[in-house]
């Protein structure tokens, strides 16, 4: 008796212990993102921009300066694979002002609309729990090679977000912190990082996308489980063993995923003859499909941590609860059950294999 | 003194010193233990086992290829590439020449040493997860076996952030982790580096005199 109320507290620890991890996650992961933002919209509003912006407009070398962009070719002894008699390279200008203009501002907004949406939603249906509550038994979900493609494209991608955001957003977000020496320092050390880290990237992800593509092709009931919200907002729908929600993430990774790889890959190795025109659009690109793919993530990072019990431990584990199988993927659940797979896992919730005292992992 | 000339000099060496009484201590403690006294009549002599273990364990057993594939895939894959972009990046050879032996050798391009680094950052990424995802092998790893890992990578990111020439900043982080690693080494399982050797020949031996072969 006095051993079950000991383990039952160990328990509510251990679950405490959890909760307060995954909620530090989550107001770190939301501090990295919107810190920089609110610099970015205090740089926005603040009245030296808006005085700058007036100045602009009233610019009395605005006929010289258009002069300049008109691109007229001028002569030079200069030669090679770049335009060299032209003062100013008028796609330069375009390319920094859509960066530094609608890329930049739109791109802060979709990730701060999801952000603050996740929230919202958060507040308004707190946690999806296993309604049922845990059976104790097991359902093998991902092969180790599944979550090995899926940790290493999750690590890279982390560590590519914000080494490119801080990119995209330092000169508005950082340098007023660091100062221009700082930001210089920190922005070559975070390229450099970044083009180290892509190429790792861009090769477990064509992995996983292969490995991963087969079950995420449409089916019927799909839209049925679209048009019914994939029961967040209410009672569950059916689904196998991937739910509609899930295929259209993993075909916002392909996408997204594989435009930025093949636009930074350009980046990264500039050596192939690209053009100034092919980079400036590359880059473009690379920050547009990279921006989305992030506040895709954004949704996946919530409902695979914070926002469904039981959700992160197939990732982690690489098996699920017998009760969150049957609530969210039931028809995949009564595949495994019919193929005897039920139970048959030894790793269990705790992460301790079959370690004595860990939550129960047994066999059906 | 500038704080630049304080980690390149004084402590550099202290670190390097403490490198290397440190792995001579760990190795000599380990052979002062000595062996189990060989009780039998050796059926054949030692040196045959020391060898073949030593040789043999390179190469993943065939009985066992198929589950250690991805850890002998990944394992060879960071340490030669880890090795490779030690002994032969630019600016590592010429830190040895300048500090260490007072002469180098040549090296690699700077996009071989790029690649590189690619593929020990690609293994050291496999490996860690491995650690973190098998049960058996996260339920046997210890702090050290974190620390080591994680004191590694953090050696090779700010060894990728020292990539841009003349950034002295940079260059001294990298300088100051690779100091606290060297002196974290002969402490921790990081001495596997050196003592594999140790331990294959010590199996190889006892089972060389058995007439056994590993």
């Amino acid at each position: 008796m006095a051993r079950s109320v000991q383990r039952k507290s160990s328990d509510a620890r251990r679950a405490r212990r959890k909760r307060a991890m995954l909620w530090s996650y989550l107001i770190i992961l939301v501090a990295i993102l919107v810190l920089p933002m609110s610099g970015y919209l205090y740089a926005y509003l603040s009245p030296q921009t808006a005085q700058a912006a007036a100045k602009q407009e009233t610019n009395p070398r605005a006929n010289f300066w258009r002069a300049v962009r008109g691109g007229d070719q001028g002569y030079t002894s200069e030669s090679g694979p770049y335009t060299t008699n032209v003062l100013i390279q008028n796609g330069g200008q375009n390319w920094r002002e859509i960066r530094n203009g609608p890329v930049v501002a739109y791109g802060a907004g979709l990730m701060g609309i999801m952000l603050a949406a996740i929230i919202a939603f958060y507040l308004y249906r707190g946690r999806v729990r296993i309604e049922a509550g845990r059976s104790g038994v097991r359902v093998p979900r991902w092969t180790m090679n599944d979550r090995m493609l899926h940790w290493i494209v999750a690590g890279t991608f982390i560590i590519l977000a914000i080494t490119g955001l801080s990119l995209l957003y330092g000169r508005a977000v950082l340098i007023p912190v660091l100062g221009l020496e700082g930001f210089s320092l920190v922005a070559a050390a975070f390229k450099f990082v970044h083009n180290l880290f892509g190429p790792i990237f861009v090769v477990a992800l064509v992995m996983m996308i292969i490995s991963f593509m087969s079950g995420n092709l449409p089916e019927k009931g799909d839209l049925k489980w679209l048009l019914e919200g994939g029961g967040l907002l209410g009672k569950h729908v059916s689904s196998g063993r991937y739910n509609a929600g899930e295929k259209i993430w993993f075909w916002v990774v392909v996408t997204m995923g594989l435009a930025a790889s093949i636009t930074g890959l350009i980046l990264d190795f500039p050596v192939f003859g690209q053009t100034r025109g092919v980079m400036q659009w590359s880059q473009t690109i690379h920050a547009v499909t990279t921006i989305i793919f992030v506040t895709g993530a954004f949704g996946h990072i919530y409902i695979g941590t914070l926002g469904m019990e039981g959700s992160l431990e197939a990732m982690t584990q690489g098996s699920v609860d017998a009760n969150w199988a049957k609530e969210h993927h039931d028809l995949w659940y009564e595949d495994m059950k019919r193929s005897g797979r039920v139970g048959a896992v030894e790793d269990a919730p705790g992460g301790r294999g079959s370690r004595p005292g860990a939550p129960a992992g047994h066999r059906a | 003194m500038s704080f630049a000339q304080f980690v390149e000099g004084p402590l550099w060496y202290a670190s390097a010193a403490i490198f290397v009484v440190g792995v001579v201590w760990h190795i000599v403690s380990v052979l002062r233990l000595g062996g189990r006294r060989e009780l039998s009549t050796p059926r054949t002599g030692a040196a045959g086992g020391v060898i073949s273990a030593n040789l043999r364990h390179f190469f993943p057993s065939g009985t066992f290829l198929k589950r250690t594939t991805f850890h002998v895939v990944a394992g060879y894959l960071f340490h030669l590439a880890l090795f490779a972009l030690l002994l032969f990046g630019a600016p590592h050879v010429e830190f040895i020449k300048q500090h260490v032996l007072g002469f180098g050798w040549t090296a690699f391009p700077h996009g071989v040493f790029v690649l590189s680094a690619e593929l020990a950052i690609a293994g050291w990424i496999m490996l860690y997860l491995r650690r973190l995802m098998d049960p058996v092998l996260r339920l046997i790893s210890d702090a050290d076996d974190h620390i080591s890992s994680l004191l590694v990578f953090v050696v090779m990111l700010t060894g990728c952030m020292a990539l841009i020439q003349g950034v002295t900043a940079l260059r001294l982080i990298h300088m100051l982790t690779f100091e606290a690693l060297l002196v974290y080494f002969p402490f921790s399982r990081l001495m596997h580096t050196f003592m594999f050797v140790f331990s294959r020949s010590y199996t190889g031996a006892a089972y060389g005199r058995r007439g056994e072969t590993l």
